[in-house]
């Protein structure tokens, strides 16, 4: 099985395993957003079907050590609360099926602090404005069921303001269109019930026009590939429902030589270093396009289709 | 994380592992350091060193950053001397560029930057020189240009001085896409201040001179190519919405026989340029906008009948498909105007309806563009009722009797909804002209470059626009839509990895073609050979076996009562919800596959009979719509029945949820994943109680 044309699942999950205890520069280096880290893992484990080969208890015990009198949560223990990490415990929770385990109104609360009265969202006290907040309040709202929380009419008019001559969103009013921020607005409207807003043709041409010859999708035009792109670009497209709009074959042919074959893991591009936001992305991206033995995951939540329907059933 | 090279086999004990650990000996006290200061809210000048040199190492380190504003904060207000805050300030913005100069796309480092300048302490300039260095090492840096419009907003820099920045960026590279987003918020913005046409046309004159540069020096970058499609938008038609199309349609002469009251059976010039039938409970009356828009009520569409101009509508403007409150699509009920009953057992009576669309202001797009009317519609009604029931007192008189001479109605379809104002006359001419040089400049390019991609792809949607714009739609669209079928082709030819948009677009444009031609619409219509399903002959439109993946254009087919898409590829039905008329549809041997695809069809109140056979209907999972089943969290979940476990049962429930509130009569659905199960069948019936007939077979 030494090549690169299948996906080498139990080596991918044995790498991601291997993170939980690392003490490597890597692992030092982004300690601080290891609630990230520990959602791109564990989403990636539970597509492969191996959610539970980590420890559950430990794990949210950890999570909600992280959890400031706020009601936000930090990225470890120790450091600041942030939309994002608050957004990423939420998943985590929601995968394990233990979202009872969290005070919603708290976590509520600290959000509908954050939120501006043009509809924006500070990522946390000190103000820094980005749409990729406005997805993590509204996904992490809908989760909990509490989009009652913000004013929500207002935070799409934001997010619409982001939207620019090709289509696509940027960070703030007037930002350059970047596949990522495309997700988080995208998802954001999704979400809400406001996909009208979007140009569907214009915007699903743009991303396509992404695929570069590798099959690798890049994340703004003259760009290189990135494995990550698979992600924001793909469930993009899949919101919009023109995933056929690109070469599938081609987009699978490269994630799966972004694979390390010998020590597990994908990363951005062939024979790059591999990290687990990567593998995340990378296994993610195929789920998207419907590869064999992973579960399907949800566009718009980034979580596996099963779980959105188990937190709204 | 990106673009590190992949190390090979184990470790090695090698001089990089000892560098390595090296490092972490260093790294992590020091982080641990720096958090505890945090914690301990110690501002010391050796607990800010630390921390700015953990920054200087991990810019990303997000708390660190939070840290130095609380210790900047402390700082300041502990001091009264302002050159000292300046002081601080100075060495703030010292600290961030270490940061940058680790990682210049370090979130943290960039908003601590406007946290510092927002104090109101430093040289703005200064952040200008910063600037230029940064984007001399990368002009696509989206932080700097980020940074950029927010020093330029904080100075109220000049319009024009932003835009001749992007002029120079876009002359030292072609391909710098920044530059090209930046001038069209710019632009945007320039248009926005000054709404007057004439400096719209200069200035985007000027736009595709600078364009022309761009892709005649490198075709193949998409960069310029991308702005050049956004330009036309602006150049060929004006953001406002537009009535496409209405039903009843102006100048028509709608014949309403009453033998079947409740319902009348109405009678009308259709789709064909036959006379059709169409039985309803009264008239509708359908607007159709180019987008969603809201605001249409009785304030803003007029609506009179002559003689009888008491109260023409009975009840409110609705919209048939909501938008969060905007709709492409409205509809309201006239009034029921026989209710006046005469004093005759024979009669003959016609109405003159007026209908003005924008009398007043109030019609909105969704972006935010006010509808430019008023257009003006009339059509007569001409009811008849050679019946035997009893008539109450007459209201009305003999004088209201009206014959009307029939050949007075020929249809003008498009008469009111042609050019609505002089100045978008004007406007026409200059956009067409306009046309004509970008078509001619677009081929000569092709012939240099025969097989560009970006200048075929190009050159159909010029001949597009042309049609589109052109006074004389007709003529226009039979010379040029042959062409853009073509280029289409050739486009999935030499660009395959998109052959599924170009397929798309190539629909649209075959669908434009046969809409807008009555002689092919004819050859495409029959009457009877479906059968009578519901007790009458209706004439049926064959759209099937054209590889159609997309729909447009319904708006043009309002009064449609049968079509048939079947054998296309159509996996999406966008656009069918106009069809308000529809009462058969068959879209059998396609490729829809989530369920919520379908939702289009929901709102189709008269539709009784539906193949769907032969399609690939799944769960309501990400797959089709992209609408995921948690997206659609505020659709009912209640009233479900129990999910049978299998999994190919799962979209039992998305169809229930489709189609509980229409009342269809026959259904096909053979030919899906599961749909052949017994079990599935019956639940089917279960959920949909009007079914008499499925997969042709009678319901027990
Ligand atoms: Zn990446």
């Amino acid at each position: 099985m030494d090549d690169s044309s299948t996906l080498h699942v139990q080596k991918h999950v044995e790498f991601i395993k291997s993170l939980d205890n690392k003490k490597d520069l890597e692992s030092l280096l982004t300690e601080h957003i290891r609630m990230n880290g520990a959602y791109w893992g564990l989403t990636a484990l539970d597509l492969m079907g191996s959610l539970n080969d980590l420890d559950q208890d430990k794990i949210i015990s950890w999570i909600l050590q992280c959890q400031h009198d706020c009601g936000g949560f930090g990225g470890n223990i120790g450091h600041d609360p942030h939309i994002l990490y608050t957004l990423s415990a939420v998943q985590i929770l929601a995968l394990y099926d233990k979202l009872a385990v969290l005070d919603s109104s708290k976590i509520a609360s600290y959000i509908t602090g954050l939120q501006q009265n043009d509809g924006s969202f500070y990522g946390d006290e000190w103000g820094e404005i980005d749409t990729r907040f406005s997805y993590g309040a509204i996904c992490c709202l809908a989760l909990l069921r509490r989009l009652d929380a913000i004013n929500l009419e207002k935070a799409i008019t934001y997010i619409v303001s982001c939207k620019n001559f090709d289509g696509g969103f940027g960070s703030t009013p007037g930002g350059e269109s970047h596949a990522g921020q495309i997700f988080c607005c995208v998802a954001a409207l999704a979400i809400a019930g406001s996909l009208h807003y979007v140009d569907k043709d214009l915007l699903g041409w743009w991303l396509c026009e992404r695929q570069v010859k590798s099959g690798g999708l890049n994340g703004r035009p003259e760009k290189l590939p990135d494995v990550c792109y698979s992600w924001w670009v793909l469930s993009s497209l899949a919101i919009l429902d023109r995933v056929h709009w690109i070469d599938r074959e081609s987009l699978k042919t490269f994630i799966l030589d972004c694979q390390d074959i010998e020590n597990g893991g994908i990363s951005d591009r062939p024979d790059d270093a591999v990290d687990v936001f990567h593998t995340y992305f990378g296994v993610a991206g195929l789920s998207l396009l419907e590869y064999p033995g992973l579960k399907h995951i949800d566009p718009a939540y980034a979580l596996p289709v099963n779980v959105v329907k188990r937190v709204f059933s | 994380m990106h673009g590190r090279p992949r190390k090979r086999g184990g470790g090695d004990g090698g001089a990089s592992e000892q560098k390595e650990k090296a490092k972490i000996a260093f790294l992590e006290p020091l982080q641990a350091q720096v958090l505890q200061n945090h914690h301990n809210c110690c501002y010391t000048k050796e607990a800010l060193q630390k921390n700015a040199r953990l920054l200087e190492l991990n810019p990303e380190v997000n708390t660190a950053w939070n840290y130095r504003k609380l210790a900047l904060r402390h700082l300041i207000a502990s001091e009264q001397d302002v050159e000292v805050h300046k002081a601080l300030a100075r060495e703030e913005l010292r600290v961030i560029e270490m940061a940058l100069a680790r990682n210049y796309k370090s979130y943290g480092a960039w908003h601590h930057r406007k946290w510092v300048i927002g104090l109101g302490l430093s040289l703005l300039e200064n952040e200008f020189r910063l600037l230029d260095k940064f984007m001399d090492a990368d002009a696509r840096n989206f932080h700097a240009w980020d940074y950029r419009r927010h020093v330029a907003s904080v100075q109220g820099a000049a319009l024009e001085k932003e835009l001749e920045f992007t002029r120079k960026k876009i002359y030292d590279n072609f391909s710098n896409y920044s530059a090209w987003h930046k001038r069209s918020t710019l632009l945007s913005q320039l248009f926005k201040e000054n709404g007057v046409d004439i400096l719209k046309h200069s200035t985007l004159s000027s736009e595709f001179e600078l364009v022309h540069q761009a892709f005649f020096t490198e075709p193949d970058d998409q960069s310029a190519w991308f702005y050049y499609n956004w330009l036309l938008d602006h150049a060929a038609a004006a953001p406002d919405p537009k009535l496409l199309s209405t039903w009843p349609s102006d100048a028509v002469l709608i014949t309403i026989d009453e033998q079947s009251e409740p319902s009348q059976l109405l009678h009308f010039r259709g789709i064909s340029g036959l006379e059709e039938t169409i039985l309803l409970e009264g008239v509708p009356i359908f607007l159709c906008f180019s987008k969603p828009v809201t605001g249409v009520s009785g304030l803003t569409v007029s609506v009179q009948s002559v003689p009888d101009s008491k109260q023409a509508l009975h009840g409110l403007w609705k919209p048939v498909a909501n938008k969060g409150g905007a709709s492409n699509i409205w509809s309201a009920d006239l009034n029921h105007f026989t209710d006046a009953k005469i004093k005759k057992r024979v009669y003959e009576l016609s109405y003159n309806v007026r209908i003005e669309i924008g009398s007043t202001q109030g019609i909105i797009s969704q972006d935010g563009h006010p509808f430019l009317g008023p257009v003006h519609l009339t059509f007569v009604l001409r009811s008849t009722f050679v019946g035997s029931y009893i008539v109450k007192d007459d209201i009305h008189g003999e004088q209201n009797l009206k014959i009307v001479e029939d050949d007075k109605w020929e249809p003008h379809p498009e008469q009111a909804l042609a050019a609505q104002s002089l100045s978008m006359l004007e406007k026409v001419t200059w956009s067409e002209k306009l046309m004509k040089e970008e078509i001619g400049l677009c081929r000569e390019l092709l012939e240099l470059e025969s097989s560009s991609k970006w200048a075929t792809l190009t050159l159909a949607r010029l001949l597009e626009v042309q049609q589109n714009i052109s006074q004389d739609k007709r003529l226009t669209l039979r010379n040029n839509t042959a062409e853009v079928l073509q280029l289409y082709e050739k486009l999935t030819r030499i660009d395959p990895s998109h052959a599924e948009y170009y397929q798309d677009r190539h629909s649209l444009n075959l669908l434009d073609q046969i809409t807008s031609d009555s002689a092919q619409l004819k050859e495409r219509w029959s009457i009877g050979l479906h059968g009578s399903v519901l007790g009458r002959d209706i004439g049926i439109l064959w759209l099937n076996g054209l590889s159609l993946s997309k729909l447009g254009y319904m708006e043009r087919l309002l009064s449609l009562q049968m079509l048939d898409l079947s054998y296309n590829h159509l996996r999406a039905l966008d656009g069918l919800e106009a069809l308000q008329f529809l009462v058969h549809l068959n879209l059998s041997h396609n490729l829809v596959s989530c369920v919520h695809t379908l939702r289009p069809i929901s709102k189709l109140q008269r539709l009784r009979s539906l193949d769907i056979s032969h399609n690939k209907l799944t769960g309501n999972s990400y797959t089709g719509s992209g609408v995921s089943v948690a997206v659609c969290w505020d659709l009912s979940s209640k009233n479900r029945m129990a999910t049978p476990s299998s999994h190919t049962f799962e979209y039992l429930n998305d169809i229930e949820d489709v189609f509980k509130c229409m009342n269809l009569e026959e259904l096909a659905i053979a030919g899906n994943p599961g749909a052949s199960d017994n079990q599935f069948r019956v639940s089917l019936l279960e959920s949909l109680p009007s079914l008499k007939l499925l997969d042709c077979k009678s319901v027990p």
